[in-house]
C-alpha cells in the first residue's frame, strides 16, 4: 500500500467572478520512500493540489470531494484540530519556493524552529534549541550554534532554504512537499539544495512531492511523474518511461519544445496559446484548445485514464480503443519524438 | 484584481485606464453597504446645501421661511423653547428655531470642507509630484517643509493663522487647507515615485515630451485615485476641525449659521436647554460619517490587499498580486527614518481630528 | 551601543526641521496682529515709556539681527516673556505641563490596549458580524467631534446624574483619590477617537499581516491559529501601529487645547488658548515651538521603538 493515495481530489475557489476549478479529479500515489514530481505550467493547481493534502486551502477555496489517504487514514475526515496536531509538520511538511516570506521575519530562525518542535513533540524549549542546532547542522548550515540566533534576513537565498528545510524535517515527517523548492534560488544554489532533498530522501526514508515547472528538477530527482494541465492529471509514469515514450499530446509537446532540460515551461511558453481560465474549462478534454492532435470527440467526451503501458496511463482519447479517431502517429513518426539526449 | 493601476497589463494601456479604473471603482461601490449609506448622507446634505444657497442668495430666505421658519429671525419672547411642533428641534438664545438653522448650517459645513480640502488636494498633488518626480535637492527642500508643517497639530496651526489673520470663514479654510497639505503630498509623492519608471512615462520621455508635461499629463492622472481617496477620508477631518475652530470661537462669526458656532452657543445653556448643543453635534457627527464611511469603502476597493479575493486562490494569480505589491511600494526601505513611512497612515492621520 | 548611535543620529536628523518649526514660528510672532509693547502698557502711559521698552526688547532693530537673537535666545531655553503673566514663557511652560502630560498619557494607556484588542478581534472574524459592527464603530469613533464629546458627557454625567464633576483640576501626584472623578472626562474624550484610530489601524495591519506567507508556513507546521495571531502576526502588524502612536502625539496635542479648554484643565492647551485670546503671543508660539517640538521627540521615539521591534532596521 502506498503511503499516500489521493483519489479524485477537486478544490475549488468560490470567487466573486465565479469558480474556479483549480484542481479538478487528480488522482495520484506515493510510495514510501518514494519521489514523485508533479509538473505542469503555472495556474495548472499543481501547488493548491499540494495544499489541498495538509488541509491548508483557506476561503473561499474549499475541498469539495475527493480522498485522501495517508498511511490508512483519511485525511478529509479528519477535523482541522487533529490535522494540525496528527499531520502537519508531524506527519507531512512543506517546503515553499520563497523562504524569504515564508519564514516569520521578526523572529530569529532558531526560534521558529523550537516553535514548531515544541508544538508538535513533547520536547521542552531548551531541548528543543539543541535540536534546531542539530537539525540546522544537519542541512548544512555552518556555525549552526551561532546563526541559530540570527534573523531570516540575516541568511543568504541559499541558506534560507536550507533553514525551511530543516523545519520541515523538525518532527521527522513521513512525507516532505516541495512546493517549487528551488524556484526562487539561483541556478548554482539549485543543485546543492536538490542534493539535499536526495540525501534527506535516502537517509530518513522519506517520500517526497516535488512541485515544479522545471523539468531539471523532474530529471534530477524524481522517481515518478504527474504532469498536470488546468486542474487535471494528464500522464502519470515513472520518470525514465514519462521522459522517453510520452503518450499524451501535451507532455509530448513540453519535451519537444525543451532545449535544454534548464529552461523552464513557463518562460518558453512551448506549446503556444494560453491555457484557458480554469473559471470556465473547455468542455471535453481540457487541452483540447491547444490540442494539436485534436478531434471531434475530444470537444464532447472528457478523456478518463487509459493504462498505456506498465505504471504508466495518460488521460487522451487517442489511446481510447472504441473511440474512432485518426492515427495516433504525431509526434512518434514526425522526428522520433524525444530522445534521450535530448532531455 | 481590478484596482485599475496595479495589474500587469495596466502598464499598456494606462491612458485607458485612468477613467476605466475610476467608473470601475466606483461600480464596485455597490457591494460595499457602507459607503452606499455614506453616499446617501452626504447626498442628502449637499441637497440641503444648495436648497440653503439658492434660498439665501436668491430669495433671501423666502423659500425657508414660506417652509417652516426663518433661520435668523430672532424672537426674544421665544427664548430656549422646548423642542415642539412648531420648533421640532427647539430655539436657541435669541428664540431662533434651531431646525432652520441647522439646514442652512449644512452650506457652511459643506463649503468650508470642499474648499479646504480643494486647497490640500491642489497643493498637495503639486508638492508631491514635483518633489518624487524631480527628486535631489527639490525633494529635500519640499519634504523638510512638508515635514515643518506636519509637526505643528493642526488644530493649533489653524489658531494661529486665524490670530494672524482674522476671523472669518474664509482664513477658515485656506487655514484648513493649508494644514491639509502635508497628509496629500505624502500621498501623492509616493504614487509618483511608484509610476515614474513605467514603460509608457519612458515613452514619453523618448518622444520628447517636457517634463511638466509628463509629470501632469501621464503621471498624476494615474497616481490621483489614492489622492481622492485621502481627500474622502480627510474631509470629514476637516469639518470637525472647522467646527472646532468656530467652537472655541476663532471661525465662522455670527449670524451666519454654523454647526460649530450653535454648539458653542449651547454650550452656555446646556442645562436649560440641552437641544441647542444636542441637535448640531449630531450633524456634525452625521456629516462626518457619511465622507468616512464612503472614504472606508472607496480605499477597501482601490487597495487590492483589503478585497475579499483571497491571495492564494491560484497560483498564476499570486503570482501577480507579488510582483503588483513590489512595483506599489518603490522606497519602502524600512528604515522608520521619515515620518511618512506609510502613506495609508498618513491618510487616517488628518482624517482624525486635528 | 548601536541603538545609542541609532538614537544619537535621529536626533541630529531633525535638527534642520527643528530650524524650520523656529524659523516658521519667529514670522509667526511677527506677523500676529497687535503691538506687544502697547498690549502691556495698556493705553495710558507716554510715548518714552514705551520707546524705552521697545529698544529695551530690541523691537527696533532690523529683522535678521531680532532673529539672531531670537535663536541665541532659544539655545539658552529662553522663549520670550509673558506680557500678560509677566513671567519668561518656559517658567510658564513647565508649569503647566503636568496636567497635558497626565491626560495624553492616560488616554494613551487606555486607548492602547482597548484598540489593539478590538483590532485583532475584528482582524480574527474579518468579512463577518464581529467585524462589521467594530469596524462601524470604529467609524463611528473618529466621526465624533470630541468637543461635542465632551459636552455630552458633562451634560450627562455631570448635570444630569450628578455622579462626576464638570470641570477642574487636581494633580494625581498630590491627591490620587480626588483628581480621579475630575480626570475621568477629559481622558474619555481624548481616548475616544484615538481608540477608534488605533483599532482600524490594528485591523487592518493585522488583516494585511494574516495574508503573508510566514502565516501560511506556520499553519503547515500545526502552529495553532491563535498563536499565529497573537505571536506572528501581531509582532509584524505593530510596526505600523507603533509609527501612527508616534505621530498621534500631534492629533492630541491639538485635542488637548479643545479639552482642556472645556474642562479647565490648567494645562499647556489651555495655555495656548488664553494667550491667543489675551494677544499675549510670545506665549502663544512658544507653546507651539514646545508642541512641535514634543511631536519631534515622539516620532524619534517611535523610531527607537520600530528599531526594536523589526530586527532588519540597521542601527548604523
Ligand atoms: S483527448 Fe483529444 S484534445 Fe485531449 S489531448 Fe487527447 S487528442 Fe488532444
Amino acid at each position: 500500500m502506498s503511503l499516500l493515495e489521493v483519489a479524485d481530489l477537486r478544490t475549488y475557489f468560490f470567487t466573486p467572478d465565479g469558480i474556479v476549478q483549480a484542481v479538478d479529479g487528480v488522482s495520484f500515489e506515493v510510495g514510501a520512500g518514494e519521489s514523485l514530481g508533479i509538473v505542469g505550467e503555472s495556474g495548472a493547481g499543481k501547488s493548491v493540489a499540494v495544499k489541498s493534502l495538509m488541509g491548508l486551502i483557506r476561503d473561499p477555496g474549499r475541498v469539495v470531494d475527493g480522498s485522501i489517504r495517508f498511511d490508512g487514514r483519511e485525511l478529509t475526515d479528519l477535523s482541522e484540530a487533529e490535522l494540525r496536531r496528527e499531520i502537519r509538520g508531524n506527519e507531512i511538511s512543506i517546503v515553499f519556493q520563497d523562504a524569504m516570506s515564508a519564514l516569520n521575519p521578526v523572529f530569529t530562525v532558531g526560534s521558529q524552529i523550537q516553535e514548531i518542535i515544541v508544538e508538535n513533540t513533547d520536547l521542552h524549549k531548551t531541548d528543543a534549541r539543541e535540536r534546531a542546532i542539530e537539525l540546522l547542522e544537519d542541512v548544512g548550515i555552518p556555525d549552526a550554534d551561532q546563526r541559530i540566533d540570527e534573523y531570516p534576513h540575516q541568511y543568504s537565498g541559499g541558506m534560507q532554504q536550507r533553514a525551511m528545510i530543516a523545519m520541515a524535517l523538525a518532527c521527522n515527517p513521513r512525507l516532505i512537499i516541495a512546493d517549487e523548492p528551488t524556484t526562487a534560488l539561483d541556478v548554482t544554489i539549485q543543485a546543492g539544495i536538490l542534493e539535499l532533498f536526495e540525501e534527506i530522501q535516502e537517509k530518513h526514508d522519506t517520500s517526497i512531492v516535488y512541485v515544479t515547472h522545471d523539468l531539471g528538477v523532474v530529471r534530477e530527482v524524481c522517481d515518478r511523474v504527474a504532469v498536470m494541465y488546468l486542474g487535471k492529471v494528464v500522464e502519470q509514469a515513472p520518470y525514465e518511461e514519462l521522459f522517453r515514450n510520452p503518450k499524451h499530446p501535451y507532455t509530448q509537446s513540453l519535451l519537444n519544445s525543451v532545449v535544454t532540460p534548464d529552461e523552464r515551461l513557463d518562460e518558453l511558453n512551448p506549446i503556444g496559446g494560453t491555457m484557458p481560465s480554469a473559471v470556465m474549462p473547455p468542455s471535453g478534454c481540457r487541452f483540447r484548445t491547444r490540442c494539436p492532435a485534436a478531434f471531434d470527440d475530444c470537444l464532447a467526451v472528457d478523456p478518463p485514464r487509459y493504462q498505456v503501458g506498465t505504471d504508466h496511463d495518460a488521460a487522451c482519447l487517442l489511446y481510447d480503443d472504441g473511440i474512432a479517431r485518426p492515427e495516433p502517429t504525431l509526434h512518434e513518426t514526425d522526428d522520433g519524438g524525444v530522445n534521450e539526449s535530448n532531455i | 484584481m481590478s484596482t485599475g493601476k496595479g495589474t500587469p497589463t495596466a502598464d499598456v494601456d494606462a491612458e485607458f485606464d485612468e477613467d476605466g479604473g475610476l467608473v470601475r471603482t466606483l461600480k464596485k461601490l455597490r457591494h460595499s453597504p457602507t459607503s452606499l449609506v455614506g453616499l446617501f448622507i452626504i447626498a442628502a446634505l449637499v441637497i440641503m446645501a444648495i436648497f440653503s444657497a439658492i434660498d439665501n442668495f436668491i430669495f433671501d430666505r423666502a423659500i425657508i421661511t414660506w417652509l417652516h421658519a426663518d433661520p435668523h429671525a430672532m424672537d426674544q419672547s421665544m427664548r430656549y423653547e422646548e423642542p415642539s411642533r412648531e420648533h421640532p428641534m427647539g430655539t436657541d438664545r435669541y428664540g431662533r428655531d434651531v431646525f432652520t438653522r441647522l439646514i442652512y448650517g449644512s452650506r457652511t459645513a459643506l463649503t468650508i470642507g470642499i474648499l479646504a480640502v480643494g486647497i490640500s488636494f491642489v497643493g498637495g498633488v503639486i508638492i508631491g509630484s514635483v518633489s518624487a518626480f524631480f527628486g535631489g535637492y527639490v525633494d529635500d527642500l519640499l519634504m523638510r517643509s512638508v515635514e515643518i508643517l506636519y509637526a505643528i497639530p493642526g488644530l493649533v496651526l489653524a489658531i494661529i493663522f486665524m490670530a494672524i489673520f482674522g476671523p472669518s470663514i474664509y482664513n477658515l479654510f485656506i487655514a484648513y487647507g493649508i494644514v491639509g497639505i502635508p497628509a496629500y503630498a505624502r500621498v501623492m509623492r509616493s504614487e509618483v515615485l511608484s509610476l515614474r519608471d513605467r514603460e509608457y512615462v519612458e515613452a514619453a520621455k523618448l518622444a520628447g515630451l517636457p517634463r511638466r508635461t509628463i509629470l501632469f499629463r501621464e503621471i498624476v492622472p494615474n497616481g490621483i485615485a489614492p489622492v481622492i481617496v485621502q481627500a474622502t477620508l480627510s474631509m470629514g477631518g476637516v469639518i470637525i476641525g472647522a467646527a472646532a475652530l468656530s467652537f472655541l470661537g476663532f471661525g465662522v462669526q455670527p449670524p451666519t449659521p454654523d454647526w460649530g458656532r450653535m454648539l458653542s452657543d449651547g454650550r452656555t445653556a446646556m442645562v436649560v436647554a440641552w437641544w441647542v448643543a444636542v441637535f448640531p453635534g449630531i450633524m456634525i457627527f452625521l456629516t462626518v460619517m457619511g465622507f468616512n464611511m464612503l472614504g472606508d469603502g472607496l480605499r477597501d476597493i482601490m487597495d487590492p490587499k483589503m478585497t475579499v479575493e483571497p491571495t492564494t486562490y491560484d497560483d498564476w494569480t499570486l503570482d501577480e498580486w507579488q510582483t503588483e505589491q513590489q512595483t506599489e511600494q518603490p522606497d519602502d526601505d524600512i528604515v522608520p527614518g521619515s515620518t511618512g513611512a506609510r502613506t495609508d497612515g498618513a491618510g487616517e492621520l488628518r482624517g482624525g481630528r486635528s | 551601543m548601536g541603538l545609542f548611535r541609532y538614537t544619537l543620529r535621529r536626533f541630529i536628523q531633525l535638527v534642520p526641521v527643528l530650524f524650520g518649526i523656529v524659523t516658521l514660528t519667529f514670522i509667526m510672532m511677527h506677523a500676529l496682529p497687535g503691538d506687544p509693547v502697547r498690549l502691556w502698557l495698556g493705553e495710558e502711559p507716554g510715548q518714552e515709556l514705551a520707546d524705552e521698552l521697545i529698544a529695551a526688547h530690541g523691537f527696533d532693530r532690523p529683522m535678521h539681527e531680532q532673529y539672531l537673537d531670537y535663536l541665541v535666545n532659544l539655545v539658552q531655553g529662553d522663549l520670550g516673556q509673558s506680557f500678560v503673566y509677566n513671567r519668561p514663557v518656559t517658567d510658564l511652560i513647565w508649569e503647566r505641563m503636568e496636567p497635558t502630560m497626565v491626560i495624553m498619557g492616560l488616554s494613551y494607556l487606555i486607548a492602547l490596549p482597548v484598540a489593539i484588542g478590538l483590532g485583532i478581534y475584528g482582524a480574527a472574524r474579518h468579512n463577518r458580524a464581529g467585524d462589521h459592527v467594530s469596524r462601524l464603530a470604529g467609524l463611528a469613533g473618529i466621526s465624533t467631534p470630541n468637543f461635542w464629546l465632551a459636552l455630552m458627557l458633562i451634560y450627562l454625567l455631570a448635570f444630569n446624574l450628578d455622579v462626576l464633576p464638570a470641570s477642574g483640576y487636581t494633580s494625581p501626584f498630590v491627591d490620587p483619590v480626588g483628581a480621579a472623578p475630575l480626570l475621568i472626562m477629559p481622558v474619555l474624550t481624548l481616548a475616544t477617537a484615538q481608540t477608534a484610530l488605533l483599532m482600524r489601524m490594528t485591523r487592518s495591519s493585522m488583516i494585511e499581516e494574516m495574508r503573508e506567507d510566514y502565516v501560511e508556513t506556520a499553519r503547515a507546521y500545526g502552529i495553532p491559529e491563535r498563536k499565529i495571531m497573537l505571536r506572528h502576526s501581531f509582532r509584524n502588524a505593530l510596526l505600523p501601529l507603533v509609527t501612527i502612536i508616534g505621530l498621534q502625539v500631534s492629533t492630541l496635542l491639538g485635542g488637548s487645547v479643545i479639552v482642556e479648554e472645556i474642562f479647565a484643565i490648567p494645562g499647556l492647551g489651555r495655555l495656548f488658548f488664553d494667550s491667543v485670546i489675551d494677544q499675549d503671543y510670545s506665549v502663544a508660539v512658544g507653546v507651539t515651538l514646545f508642541f512641535s517640538t514634543l511631536f519631534l521627540i515622539g516620532v524619534v521615539l517611535t523610531d527607537i521603538a520600530y528599531a526594536y521591534i523589526d530586527p532588519r532596521i540597521k542601527y548604523d
